[in-house]
This record gives structure tokens, sequence and C-alpha cells, in this order.
């Protein structure tokens, strides 16, 4: 039955040349944009290098402090990840990270840098293709020598295409020996930065014991589970630890937060931001982000979908005949609606597939025009089952109301042509 | 070759249909009280609007009468639903129609394959052996690939009787299946209705305006005015 319903649909996909064309353009469209979306969600979820152990990972970054009506969103002070995060039992390697922008003066020229302050256990928790060298020691942290690892785009601004290693950086009127240099990583990485600085180099006498938010900055943490098992027992064992976590700073006497997965992180970025509820950091906003991003996907569709339900529609009116055969012949309601979804879901797939063609042609024009810097889109397995799945709910959303309509037909006006959708 | 001693195959009783729209009703039929036996090649004639054709449907469950009841072997269909009169016309029942109807899309074989589509528990190739047999029976055994735009007028009803009773239904309903065609071609189409009644015992109900046609089939029902005017048993039974 599926190769006569296959052949039907090919026929007609071919008899309607201009409707099949007018609808794989909507189709396509909509489809590709809905990848290049679905492309930067997956670059998010599955980063690539540095991330090669996001399994085992897991981000410690923006809490919540309360006291009294006062409430506060930021990273931790650098005490809260030394003196409580670091504690944590089942815990591989911890790297307490801060950042900030300098202006830098390569060839004269200002330019505005993103800079993180780390320590040595960063470059193990992280897997960076050193170009040139390698991360700061625990001796250099501790030493708090000047020393930096730099971006290849940094040594590009400084150094030209020559080696960088063993020379000085100037910054901010210090001087800093590169000791490593690290391929570029995405614009839109957790641990993106065009130099890496000791974390000891930021420092200011407060930061080693600030648990909220100071003078000394605020700091995220990326913590290295020994396994992947370990990481709901770290997740429970990191609340544990927040309800006994002492904020010697008034007006605060509580923290919230959670140790979370990249996703988890991102999710909680961007949509948990503000809500002063106590379940911050723990509540499910993976799920709610999902939601989010499949409800805009549904209404993003459905302008064309509702579109592609009109030309459905059209269509009936030419096959309400052979539709009238097919009942009288015995098609069920449901067997007619199964064969109309199943022509309009190959449809779909076919726009589908020349939507992944031209999501490819949207990332080769973000690489031209440097769109996210450092970052390169591309179609994978995963983005594939995902335009295959949209491909499909598209034409369900498009196709089962026509075909609904079409198998209500009665038969007599059916085959006499003469019928009223 | 009447057969009235035989059990009814479908029997109408009381039926009326009436159309409604929002200023008019039409009464189509008043009254009817069918029986045709198995085995019995009806013809239904009457001018056009006399309601023959509306007859027809209620007999082949295409559409349901206003009031009275249609008993399929003697079983009330009334209270059936969609899905069920569908299985029903799926096995029981096979309709030629004026105009062919075939799906131009597809193949000759497949269009004869049509019905089977509908049917459970039939592989691919059953349903391919049963088609071929069908089109032997109505000798277009060498026009199988063809597409139906590649077919005299003749040929394509041929291939519309093939689907009509490629699922061996007991009961083939035929509206004007000459209408369209020339009286050479009307001939063979009423030969091959006449061999199926007569050989393999086909119990046939057909709307014609010819009285030739219907003179030589068993029993003519007259329809006028959505009434039952005359019911004409035939001595002669096959067309020459």
């Amino acid at each position: 039955m599926l190769r006569n319903y296959l052949l039907i649909a090919w026929k007609v996909l071919l008899r309607r040349k201009f409707f099949t064309f007018i609808s794989l353009v909507g189709i396509s469209l909509t489809l590709a944009t809905l990848l290049v979306v679905t492309a930067f969600v997956d670059n998010i979820a599955h980063p690539p290098l540095p991330f090669l152990k996001t399994d085992r990972m897991l981000f410690v970054q923006t809490m919540m402090a309360k006291g009294g009506d006062n409430v506060i969103f930021s990273n931790a002070g650098f005490g809260f990840h030394d003196k409580y995060v670091r504690q944590l039992p089942d815990i591989e390697a911890i790297a307490v990270i801060g950042s900030g922008i300098i202006d830098a003066y390569p060839s004269g020229q200002k330019v505005r840098m993103n800079v993180s302050y780390t320590e040595a256990s960063f470059w193990h928790i992280m897997d960076f293709e050193f170009i040139e060298g390698g991360g700061f020691t625990e001796e250099d942290v501790v030493n708090v020598r000047n020393v930096a690892v730099i971006s290849e785009e940094t040594r590009t601004r400084f150094f030209g295409n020559t080696s960088a290693l063993g020379k000085m950086l100037p910054i901010d009127g210090k001087s800093f020996r590169v000791v490593g240099v690290v391929k570029n990583v995405s614009a839109t990485s957790f641990v993106y930065s065009a130099i890496w600085f000791p974390i000891t180099i930021d420092f200011v006498p407060e930061a080693r014991s600030e648990i909220v938010q100071g003078v000394g900055g605020g700091y995220r943490s990326i913590i290295l589970a020994k396994s992947v098992n370990d990481i709901p027992r770290i997740k429970n064992n990191f609340q544990t630890m927040l309800s006994r976590v002492q904020i010697p700073t008034p007006p605060f006497t509580k923290m919230y937060g959670g140790a979370t997965s990249i996703l988890e992180s991102h999710a909680m970025e961007l949509l948990s931001m503000s809500d002063e509820d106590e379940d911050f950091g723990t509540r499910n906003s993976l799920a709610l982000m999902i939601g989010v991003l499949v409800a805009g996907a549904l209404a993003f569709m459905l302008l064309p979908a509702i579109n592609l339900v009109n030309l459905n529609v059209s269509r009936i009116l030419e096959r309400a005949s052979e539709i009238g055969v097919r009942k009288a012949f015995g098609a069920s309601r449901r067997a007619l609606v199964g064969q109309f979804v199943v022509e309009n879901c190959i449809l779909t797939v076919i726009g589908g597939a020349i939507g992944i063609l031209l999501a490819e042609l949207f990332f080769l024009w973000f690489a031209w025009i440097d769109f996210v810097p450092h970052t390169t889109f591309h179609i994978n397995y995963r983005v594939v089952v995902y335009a295959i799945i949209m491909s499909l709910v598209f034409g369900l959303l498009s196709g089962v109301l026509p075909a609904w309509k079409m198998s209500r037909l009665p038969i007599v006006s059916s085959l006499k042509g003469g019928i009223n959708v | 070759m009447t057969s009235i001693q035989q059990p009814n195959i479908i029997a109408l009783s009381g039926v009326e249909k009436m159309y409604r729209t929002d200023k008019l009703e039409t009464q189509a039929l008043s009254n009817i009280n069918v029986n045709i036996a198995a085995g019995e090649f009806v013809s239904i004639m009457g001018p056009s609007g006399s309601g023959k054709s509306t007859l027809l449907n209620i007999l082949g469950l295409l559409d349901v009468p206003t009031h009275g009841s249609v008993a399929l072997h003697g079983k009330n269909v009334e209270s059936f639903k969609d899905n069920e009169l569908a299985h029903i016309r799926n096995k029981e029942i096979g309709f030629v129609f004026q105009s062919f109807h075939l799906v131009n899309d597809v193949r000759v074989v497949d269009n004869v394959e049509l019905p089977l589509l509908y049917r459970k528990g039939l592989t691919g190739s059953e349903r391919r052996r049963m088609a071929l047999e069908a089109l032997e029976m109505v000798g277009l055994t060498s026009r199988t690939k063809h597409f139906p735009s590649q077919l005299s007028g003749g040929q394509q009803q041929r291939v519309a009787i093939a689907r009509a009773i490629v699922g061996k239904p007991r009961l083939l309903l035929a509206d004007e299946p000459t209408g369209n065609l020339d009286s050479k071609m009307g001939d063979e189409i009423m030969h091959i209705l006449h061999t199926l009644n007569a050989e393999h015992g086909a119990t046939i109900a057909m709307v014609t305006h010819d009285e030739r046609l219907a003179a030589a089939t068993d029993r003519t029902i007259r329809v006028f005015d959505g009434n039952i005017v005359g019911n004409t048993v035939w001595k002669n039974t096959v067309l020459a």
C-alpha cells in the first residue's frame, strides 16, 4: 500500500509543478531557518574543542543571594568556590575562572579583548588544542607570575604569523610572557577568551574570602567529576553544601544556585535570571528551554503550514473523483487520512532535504562574514535527525487538516466532482 | 436466468431520499421497495432526474436514505458506522461508473488493485495476482502496464470492470456503464457483464437509458419522479 501511496504522491507532485514549486519554496525556507537555529543550539549543547569531557563537567555560574528584601544575582566570590565548591567529594578537578574585558593596543590600535583569570587545573579540565607551548602551571599561579596563554587570533594581532612562545605581551602597562598559544574557540563557548592569565594576577586581598560577589569580583567554576556516574551525587552534595554556607557580609544570609551541566547552564542563563524563587539553580530550566524552543519552532512553522493547508485544500478539489472512488471501494477515513498525510510528508521531507542544502549555504555565508567569531556551523547527523523530525512535524501540521476534510467528503458528490470544502 | 427463488442480496424497504438545501427540498425517491436476488441481472431505467442513480447509490451503500431501511443479506445497515460500511462495500460490492473514474496517475494494474489495498491480510504479490486475473477476465492482459490515458474508452471501462470484480464482490453496480461509449464498445462491455452474470454468478444492477440493453437483462425496474412505476421481467437473457 505504501508503494502505491508513494507512486501517487510522486505523480501528483510532478503533475502540479507550480504547486509543488511554491510548496517546496515555503517548506525549504522555513526548515532552513529552523535548521540554522538548531545548529546554533546544537553548537551550544555539543560544543567542539575544548569541551571533550562535557559529560563529566558541571558548571557553577550565576548564583542568587538573599537576605531580607535584598536579592542579588551574580557569579559568587572566589571564597565561595575555594572554600566550599572545591571541598565537594568525588571531584577530580576544579578550576575557578574570573573574566573581564581589557583594552589592549597591538600595533598601536585599541582593541577590546575578553580575558580570563584561572587556575592551572583549567588546562587539565579543558582540552584546548595548543599550537605552541602549554598552559601555565600551579607554580605560575602560586607565585603570581606574569605569564599568559593566548589565542591564535591574539598571537596574530600582537606578533603576526611568527611564533609567540616566550615573547612578552604588553597589557595594562605590564608585560606577560607567552607560555602557550591555543586554537581559537567559538565566541558562543563558555570559555571564550583572547588571553588567559593566572587567577592570582587579578586578585585583590579581599577576593580570597568573598562568598557573595564583592570588590574581588565574581567567579565561575568548572567541576570535573571522576566519573559520569558521580554527577547526580555531586549535584546533590552541592545543594547540601549550599545550606551550610556562611555569608559573613550582610544583608545576605542564604545562597541559591546549582552545579549544572553545560546545557542546563545555558538554559539557566536564558530562562532563570532574575527569578527569585528559591529553587533557583535546581529547577528544570532545561525542560523549560526545550519546551520554549519546541513551541517557538511550532509557532514559526504555523504560518507556512497554514499556507500549505490552503494549497492542499485546493488540491483536494482536483482529486475529488479519486477520493470518491477510493471511498466507494472501501477506503476508510483513516486510510484516506493516512494516504494524504503520507503524500504531504513526502513533500515536506523533500522540502527538508532542500532546507538542509539551504542551511549549509547559510553556514558558508556565516563563515564568510564571520557571523559568530571562530565558530563553524555545519550539518551533522544530529541536525539531520532534527531536520527529519521537523519535516515530519511540518508535514503532519499541514497535512492532517486537509486530509481529514478530504476524508469526510460525501462519496456521491465527490464522484460528481462538485464538492464544497 | 431469473433467480427469483434465490435469497435477496439486497432489499430496500420504504426508502425515501430527500435532498435539502437552505431554500429547497427535493424528493429524489419516494417509498421505494426493491429486492434484488442473488444471481439476478437487474436494469434500472428512467428519464434524467428520475432518481435512478440515487437508487443505485443507495443500493451501493454510497448514500443513505432519509427514511426506510436497506438490508444486505437480510441485515439492516442503517446503524452501521462509516468504517463498517466501507468494509462492506470493499468486500461485497463493486462499482462501474459511466465516466470510468480511473486514477490516471497509476498504471492499469495498479488501478485494478485499488480495492484490494483496503482489504487486510493480502500480500502485494497476492494483490497483483488477483488484479491480473481480473484483467484476464476482461481481456486486457496486454495492457497491464499502460496508463489509463493510453487506452480507448472501451478499454478504460474494461479496466473499471476489472477493478469492480477484483475483490470478488457479490453485487456489481453499474451506473450507465456504456453511456460514454459507442455502440460497438458498449456491446463489448455488456458482453463482459453478461458473462460475469452467467458464468460467475455475479449479481448485477445496472442503470441504463438504452431499452435494448435493458431488454437483455433479467428484469427492468422503471423509475419516474422518484417512484417505481414498473417492473418488467424479460424472457430473453443474452445480448446478441
